[in-house]
């Protein structure tokens, strides 16, 4: 025979108390496993007729979920980081990777701050044409035969289209 | 279905009430477990995604919302530890591949087929024993349970049908679900050996 005082446990399930009798059956369900147990039979049955059902039922499944959670509430949350850290330890790969990475950028960072600004040589192209603006007043006559037979003879490299520019840096007077 | 009821002990199991979790497990367990045996094939697997996405669900109650029903959330968590499980599966070197962890399906049924665990009930089993008490409840009864359970009728929706008081429709869907959990305990307190 069924025993009416779980009747509530039917009607709950299918939402189809009142808001007072869903508060007190919250309450009884927290408190009370075996109600629980009626309540997961019954989702069962329904589920059943739906063909909800998985191929296997495992029926401790609620009651390891039971144990781990009152496991977790009663031991703290550091466990889980180190955990974790423990994971990255114990496998190399990983923090090899994170530790190479690292002294990369270290390297890179300290060469930045540490080297010196470079000297670049300054080197004037100067086209053929302004080398004959010179003035000829500054310039002695044998020097100036000097420098423009220096320039014919670069001029006929010139011509063969091996040299587009002289390149002058200094001269003595 | 059964939101409202859902969302009492979902705000009972905030507040801390792990009987109110334990309420929402019990009620959802094999349907979860059906959920990640679409994603998992391998019977142990399944079993650990879903335990871990019941200890996840916990872990992260206080971060529900509400703006969806419980179970829809609950849904998601599980799909999302399936797939963490196939991608943990496929990342460690194969020597090291449990027997029929998802990568051979047909193994895994084959070796399904041969045992059934201690704490393990086929579902046909449950089944045939549900529908074969089904017929032999009184007519009354069985369209009671049959407008709620396959039909998703509410009470009202059921007495307006059965032309009857909404009381007595809640009294015939209960009666019926006792008979036939009369004839389902023993099975079940066998397999789980008697758990507590």
């Amino acid at each position: 025979m069924s025993d009416p005082n779980h009747e509530w446990i039917s009607a709950y399930l299918d939402d189809e108390l009142t808001p007072a009798e869903r508060a007190r059956g919250g309450r009884d369900l927290s408190r009370q496993p075996e109600a629980r147990r009626r309540l997961g039979r019954y989702q069962l049955i329904g589920d059943a007729m739906r063909g909800d059902l998985p191929d296997h039922l495992e029926l401790g499944l609620a009651s390891r979920v039971h144990q781990k959670i009152v496991q977790e509430v009663s031991s703290p949350p550091k466990h889980h980081t180190l955990q974790e850290l423990w994971h990255w330890i114990r496998h190399p790969a990983p923090l090899a990777v994170a530790t190479g990475m690292l002294a990369t950028l270290v390297a890179v960072g300290l060469w930045f701050y540490t080297k010196e600004p470079e000297t670049v040589p300054v080197v004037v192209d100067v086209p053929i044409d302004h080398i004959a603006q010179v003035p000829e007043t500054e310039i002695d006559a044998k020097e100036h035969h000097q420098i423009m037979s220096y320039l014919t003879a670069h001029a006929e490299v010139e011509s063969r289209a091996l040299m587009p520019y002289v390149q002058l840096v200094e001269y003595d007077k | 279905m059964s939101d409202k009821s859902d969302r009492n002990l979902v705000r009972r199991a905030k507040a801390g009430e792990i009987g109110a979790f334990d309420a929402l497990v019990e009620k959802y367990q094999h349907r979860i477990l059906k959920l990640a045996g679409r994603y998992v094939s391998n019977r142990a697997a399944r079993q650990d995604v879903a335990q871990e996405a019941f200890i996840k669900a916990w872990r992260n109650i206080k971060t529900f919302r509400g703006d969806s029903q419980f179970y829809t959330w609950l849904f998601r968590i599980t799909v999302n530890t399936a797939m963490n499980h196939l991608a943990a599966v496929r990342r460690r070197p194969e020597h090291t591949l449990p027997p029929g962890d998802g990568e051979d399906p047909s193994m895994d049924d084959m070796q399904a087929d041969l045992d059934t665990p201690e704490g393990e009930v086929e579902a046909e089993e449950v089944s045939a024993i549900v529908n074969e008490v089904i017929s032999e409840l009184s007519e009354d009864l069985r369209v009671a349970i049959t407008l709620r359970e396959l039909e998703g009728m509410s009470y009202e929706q059921i007495a307006y049908i059965m032309k009857c008081p909404i009381g007595t429709v809640r009294s015939r869907i209960f009666r019926a679900r006792e008979a036939i959990d009369e004839r389902l305990r023993p099975i079940l307190d066998d397999s789980s050996g008697g758990r507590g």
